[in-house]
């Protein structure tokens, strides 16, 4: 249970054009925009061999036979569309993770299948049925020793799955809990240290109470957890207050790694690879977005973002966890519309020192300071769900920043800077 | 999945390992059909390895529902298990099954099958979208819509920039000018309106929404055109408290609005400067009334706690009128309307001075100068509290006191008396000023209290006023000598202030007292209200309340040291309160029943042994008075009478009565009637032809039994009740008696035996005459007349328990506890109904009535129906059926034959084309609509009672399943 909750003075949200006018392309120029179809909070961009991969939720994602469902691979540096992996037959083919590895393209649909293509060929090499909808992005890593890449995955209100890379058969699957909605992306991270990555992510069990907590219920029955790579064992859960669509972070804090987690009401609940509670905070309801720390120890939700560094944590008597303190600052952008997507952190404006950057679904870009103090936003042809892709994607040493909006198109816009970024791509 | 304990530290949680909270199932229920490619283009289905199915397609999908989307020759099709096809390869592209649906393209339009291989949605649009509610149609960028609920239905073609799904029943279609397109179930209704259906325009229980064509507002049906011409700047929508319109006795009514006014302007309906232009019309457009207002200052509000008698205030041209439950108008001539009693009586000014006093109705009661509602002082409990007073040091209490309106029936009148105005107080029930006049800056306080006997119904309550200058609480010694009056209804009017006030005036029973006179040298005026009259008793005695008399310990000390005992005086507990006449240092006393003791006992006191009885003395003799039932027993005694308790408390004795402690070799009962021996040990004896009871002393078992009941009796038998004797009389008649000779059962049935027997002080017994039965209550007498061939109860628990099945000659009816007739015994068969309520049903042929046994009255209202089910009864109509709610009888809707559902616990009834069938809660069909009637079965969920060709069946739903009656 959180002790201490962070009174968040959000932004009031602006009208469109009221506030930012300055258009983006106007000091980030466009380089090319292809039409690829919607994208979501969940979507995420891949730069593979000078591509950009990116799943599509089509014309409408609701539509049952959508052209523009599916996956693409687009030239990074002209915008063109190489190929258009399609689902051969009809139905729900939204796509929205994608993954790449060992020659092949990996995804889920909204049409309860997951599917393996062959990058060169451009052949689909298997499928696997599922219960229903795969939401979020899959995870590669070797889970059974083959030296092969196996994928990882949770299915909305059904399971954790694991396949075998090569030929789509089941490693294992972990029942334990459902994954709710689905749409936290997993974590990859080898929590036991047993030499094969294992997997954090979030889902819906059994709750450990009746109690009523406020305005809600004391545990609905979800949990943060981490689940063996190799057995599909649950190796530890920690529970958390509501449901979640943000996925986990990880993060250095000196020599020790944390893992955060951040529900939809807003508990943020730090965990190290043991499954201990370091800390909890909390913030607002609707929380989409992913957290992420910058390297001068800012947590970054959103818009804002907040003191993250030792000296702004108490524990409550000598037990774990720590909480945030009401001195601790929380300093939000104050830009039009909500914001789903994850915000990165990236030097985008050339300053030798990161920015974070977001973007909101009324179509604003906003750039701030690590502290959360805005520096600047503009405006964008369209809103968007999905999460910027910061990164020199075309070789020419500088970086780039493409925006998937919510009109369905990709978008490149040129930077100025040379820096590498800190977290530019979600998963 | 193997099970694990996982210790996890502060702020971990312990995970048992079945954390899972659902279960959905396997994906594919054919996990074992394995999508196998032999090649690029050649693919089949493996099972266990073993090809089961040649790999003879280009392209295979899993098992999804029982089938397998796969493509031969460039085209989509299904095939089964046995790799048959199930759906012939005819689709562009096809999807898996996935809840009994599939959506396919076909010359690259798109459309939508069932797996059950119906076509739900021809492949002719570009594309499908998909939402809880509805599929939304796409062509060339227009939209249609088809309601997932009525896929039969026709669609709405995609026509529309835009589609706007309200109901199952009513979309809107958005036109590329911007109006709107209204259709219900499909068909279009109305083209052009400039607002879609929303809840703003419409109510989910009819089928009229309001709408406006060209910026002019009418009401139109949605199955029947135009109830009111759009030609109205605005139309509301108005509750209607009309109670013969069932929907929790609501309807609606529209406010017309000639000007055009913004439609989102809250405030139109309330803006006076809008000259008559307001009118009313029912639901089925007819005008209310021709006049026209200027606003509405109120409307009805169902969930409001306080209803006005109207349903609409209105107002035009200065004046107020209101519309009224009966549509009819009537001018409200008051204004500053103040409601008292929660809208049970109205103060109001007149019209040209003065203030009315009305009733509910808004009827003139009377008039005065003034009237005003009664504040009483109160003390306000959130001011009091400890003021420090810096003299002692001390904190002391000082309770603050305010005025506050009393919500009574009577109120304070005003009228003028010369320079000065006089004030009265108004009885509102009897309409009559009930105390004399005040002047009007006095402040007067009155009190009320109910005088009667709330036990005994035959005293009716009254409510006693006394009404005296208000007290001082500040300064109670300036209270001394003041005077009261008193009002009891019937009387003309109050009296004059001629009584003590004192603290309480006791009121015990029907009898209240008032005191006049100096303090010491009082007259008790002995009040007894009875019949709707006050009388004075007396004023010759003291009175006095039972609670200030003291008597003799209830509680005493022993000292073993000393060997000193120690009485301590207690106040009295009696359970039976009573007022202490005195006289010249002689007690009586006044029951709470009213019987009055004259003073005449030297003293008075609580009997030790019995809370309800009193000791009276006299010359040191004792005595006892019963409060309870009035019975008295002179003092005759050395010591006090002493209740037998194990007699009175044996678990055999019914009888309600106790007896004394032996005194020499006899016992007394209450009255003081001696008796030999204990209840138990009295028998019958037949002396001379004739039975009496006799009985064994209790001191003297050996000794001879002596003369209970003197021998008059044709005979005597114990009965089956301990103590009490089946008598019969000289007629032959039966009756019973107690030990003692009372008759607790007049001697006048030809027949008494035990109707039931449930081990409390009730008993039940079945009396008959000339074998007609009836029920006779031992304690209660006779409830139900023996004039029936059978009785029996119709339930065993709660309101059924007192409801009972007689029968007359082949018919039944139904009685109450009290003998009332709820059914005439004209029904050729009484049952009990448990469904959505408790019912009695009664068959007349092939009709049935039924009534909520809720209050166990007879029903205000009786309904023939033609089947019951779901706490409704059902009228069979040629088309449909009228639909009753069984509780009160009252119509509640018609609905058409195939629309019909009986809801039910695991499926519900349906109708099709006339006939009975069954289906699940999502309307699948379990059971082929192929009965003439169906009914649900009780206390089996699963099974349907069906009805075909005069044979009757009783079907399992789950699986179709039907048996005749000889099978089942």
């Amino acid at each position: 249970m959180v002790r201490k909750n962070i009174c968040i003075a959000l932004a009031c949200l602006f009208a469109a054009g009221s506030f930012a006018q300055t258009e983006f392309k106007s000091v980030f120029p466009e380089k090319w925009s292809a039409k690829i179809g919607v994208s979501t909070y969940r979507t995420n961009m891949l730069l593979h061999e000078g591509k950009i991969f990116i799943g599509s939720n089509g014309v409408d994602r609701n539509y049952k036979s959508d052209e523009l469902d599916g996956v693409y691979e687009i030239d990074a540096k002209t915008g063109k569309i190489l190929h258009h992996y399609e689902v051969p037959f009809s139905g729900d083919n939204d796509v929205n993770g994608v993954a790449v590895g060992d020659g092949k393209l990996f995804f889920g649909t909204d049409n309860y299948y997951f599917f393996c293509f062959d990058l060169k060929t451009k052949e689909e090499l298997w499928k696997y049925h599922l219960p229903y909808d795969v939401e979020s992005c899959p995870q590669l890593a070797d889970l059974n020793g083959d030296k092969a890449l196996d994928v990882a995955f949770n299915v909305e209100g059904f399971y954790f799955y694991a396949l075998n890379g090569k030929n789509g058969d089941l490693l294992w699957v972990n029942k334990s809990i459902t994954a709710h909605s689905g749409n936290s992306s997993p974590l990859k991270y080898d929590v036991n240290g047993d030499g094969v990555m294992d997997f954090l992510t979030s889902g819906r069990g059994n709750s450990e109470s009746d109690e009523i907590d406020g305005f809600k219920m004391a545990h609905y029955g979800d949990y943060n957890l981490a689940i063996d790579g190799k057995s599909g064992k649950t190796i530890w859960a920690v529970t958390t207050g509501a449901g979640v669509h943000a996925s986990p972070f990880m993060y250095r804090n000196g020599k020790n790694t944390e893992f955060l987690f951040l529900d939809s009401y807003g508990e943020l609940t730090s965990v190290d690879a043991k499954g201990k509670v370091l800390k909890k905070c909390n913030f607002g309801y609707d929380n989409f977005s992913s957290p992420a720390v910058t390297s001068d120890q800012y947590l970054v939700i959103g818009r804002g973002a907040l003191e993250f560094n030792p000296k702004v944590f108490y524990k409550d008597g000598d037990s774990l966890p720590e909480y945030v303190n009401n001195d601790a600052k929380y300093v939000a952008a104050e830009v039009g519309g909500r914001i789903s997507a994850s915000t990165m952190i990236a030097d985008v404006l050339a300053r030798n020192s990161d920015q974070i950057i977001g973007v909101t679904e009324d179509g604003f870009v906003f750039i701030s300071k690590t502290n959360g103090e805005l520096i600047e936003s503009f405006k964008i042809p369209a809103g968007a769900e999905a999460s910027l892709f910061i990164q020199d994607i075309d070789g020419d040493k500088f970086l780039e920043i493409l925006i998937a909006d919510l009109a369905g198109n990709l978008t490149c816009y040129k930077t100025k800077s040379k820096a590498k970024p800190t977290y530019g791509r979600f998963r | 999945m193997n099970k694990f304990l996982i210790l996890i530290c502060a702020g971990f949680t312990l995970l048992s390992g079945e954390l899972r909270a659902q279960d959905s199932g396997a994906a594919d229920p054919y996990p074992l059909f394995v999508p196998y490619k032999e090649s690029k283009t050649s693919w089949g289905y493996k099972k266990n390895n073993q090809l089961v199915i040649p790999a003879k397609f280009e392209y295979v999908t899993h098992f999804s529902e029982g089938y397998a989307l796969v493509k031969s020759n460039g085209k989509w099709g299904y095939i089964d298990t046995l790799g048959a096809w199930y759906i012939a390869p005819e689709y562009d592209k096809g999807q898996p099954f996935q809840n009994g649906i599939a959506f396919v393209k076909k010359n690259g339009k798109t459309g939508l099958i069932g797996s059950d291989k119906r076509v739900i949605i021809e492949p002719v649009y570009d594309n499908i979208r998909e939402d809880y509610t509805s599929y939304y149609l796409v062509n060339n960028g227009k939209y249609g819509l088809l309601s997932r609920d009525y896929p039969d239905l026709p669609a709405i073609p995609p026509v529309y920039d835009s589609v706007l799904y309200y109901s199952s029943d009513i979309s809107s279609g958005k036109n590329s000018d911007g109006s709107w397109d209204i259709y219900f179930r499909g068909v279009k209704t109305l083209e052009h309106a400039d607002q879609p259906v929303t809840y703003k325009n419409h109510r989910y229980m009819y089928d009229m929404v309001i709408v406006s064509m060209n910026g002019k507002y009418g009401v139109h049906s949605l199955q029947s055109g135009w109830i009111i011409q759009p030609k109205y700047g605005v139309i509301e929508f108005l509750e209607f408290p009309d109670y013969r319109i069932k929907n929790e006795g609501v309807s609606m009514i529209f406010a017309l609005h000639d000007q055009d006014l913004p439609a989102m302007d809250p405030e139109w309906m309330y803006n006076e400067s809008l000259k008559d232009s307001i009118t009313f019309a029912k639901m089925n457009g007819e005008l209310i009334s021709s006049m026209k207002f200027n606003s509405i200052n109120s409307s009805y509000d169902r969930y409001s706690e306080i209803q006005p008698p109207y349903a609409i205030e209105m107002g035009r041209n200065g004046k107020t009128y209101q519309l009224m439950p009966d549509f009819t108008i009537k001018e409200f001539k008051f204004t500053n309307v103040i409601s008292h009693m929660y809208n049970s009586y109205f103060i109001a000014d007149a019209v040209g001075g003065g203030q009315y006093i009305l009733d509910k109705n808004f009827n003139v009661i009377d008039s005065f100068y003034r009237v005003e509602k009664y504040r009483e002082m109160v003390q306000d409990y959130e001011n009091s509290g400890e003021m420090y007073d810096p003299e002692t040091g001390e904190y002391i209490y000082e309770p603050d006191f305010i005025h506050k309106d009393v919500e009574e029936p009577f109120l304070v009148v005003y009228k003028k008396n010369g320079e000065k105005n006089v004030k009265a107080f108004y009885d509102l029930e009897a309409k009559l000023i009930m105390t004399p006049w005040f002047d009007e800056d006095q402040a007067v306080t009155v009190q009320r209290t109910s005088i009667g006997n709330f036990y005994r119904s035959e005293v009716a309550l009254n409510i006693l006023y006394t009404f005296y200058p208000e007290m001082d609480y500040a300064n109670m010694e300036a209270n001394a000598g003041k005077k009261m009056g008193y009002y009891v209804k019937g009387m003309k009017t109050g009296t004059e202030l001629i009584f003590q006030v004192n603290n309480v005036i006791p009121v015990t029973g029907s009898f209240f007292v008032m005191r006049t006179g100096d303090p010491g040298k009082e007259t008790h005026h002995l009040f007894r209200y009875k019949n709707g009259k006050t009388e004075l008793v007396s004023t010759e005695y003291e009175v006095d309340e039972s609670i200030n008399l003291y008597g003799l310990a209830s509680e005493n000390s022993y000292d073993p040291e000393t060997g000193e005992a120690s009485w301590d005086y207690m106040p009295v507990k009696f359970t039976h309160n009573f007022l202490v006449l005195k006289k010249e240092k002689k007690f009586g006393l006044v029951t709470f029943d009213g019987t009055v003791f004259k003073p005449q006992y030297d003293t008075i006191m609580q009997n030790t042994s019995a809370d309800f009885i009193v000791n009276t003395m006299l010359n040191g003799k004792y005595g006892t008075i019963d409060l309870e039932r009035g019975y008295e027993i002179k003092p005759q005694f050395d010591s006090e009478l002493y209740i037998n308790s194990d007699i009175y408390s044996g678990n055999q004795i019914i009888y309600n009565t106790t007896v004394y402690a032996e005194q020499g070799s006899y016992m007394l009962d209450l009255r003081g009637r001696k008796f030999y021996g204990r209840p138990d040990m009295t028998f019958p004896r037949r002396v001379k032809g004739k039975y009496g009871l006799y009985a064994y002393s209790l001191s003297d078992m050996y000794s001879d039994p002596a003369v209970q009941v003197k021998a008059d009796y044709k005979y005597l038998e114990q009965s089956f009740i301990p103590s009490i004797f089946l008598a019969q009389g000289k007629g032959k008649k039966w009756g019973m008696i107690n030990f003692i000779g009372d008759t607790l059962v007049p001697l006048k049935y030809d027949k008494i035996r035990p109707y039931e027997f449930n081990g409390d002080n009730s008993f039940l017994l079945e009396v008959s005459n000339k074998k007609k039965k009836g029920l006779y209550d031992l304690y209660q007498g006779e409830l139900i007349p023996p004039k029936y061939s059978e009785i029996s109860r119709l339930g065993d628990y709660d309101i059924m328990y007192n409801l009972f099945a007689v029968k007359t000659g082949d018919k039944y009816g139904v009685v109450n506890i009290n003998g009332q007739e709820l059914l005439p015994a004209a029904y050729d068969e009484v049952t009990v109904l448990y469904d959505y309520g408790t019912y009695v049903v009664a068959t007349k042929g092939k009709k049935k009535v039924a009534f909520s046994t809720q209050y166990d009255q007879q029903p205000q209202k009786l309904q023939e129906y033609d089947f019951l089910a779901g706490g409704k009864g059902y009228v069979n109509k040629e088309n449909g059926f009228d639909v009753y709610n069984l509780a009160n009888a009252e119509f509640e809707k018609t609905v058409p034959m195939d629309e019909l559902v009986l809801n039910g616990n695991m499926f519900n009834i349906i109708v099709r084309n006339g006939k009975f069938g069954a289906a699940d809660f999502e309307g699948k069909e379990l059971v082929p609509c192929v009965y003439d009637f169906a009914t649900f079965m009780e206390y089996r969920d699963e099974v349907m009672i069906g009805y075909q060709n005069g044979t009757k069946y009783y079907i399992y739903v789950e699986n179709n399943e039907r048996f005749t009656e000889e099978q089942w």
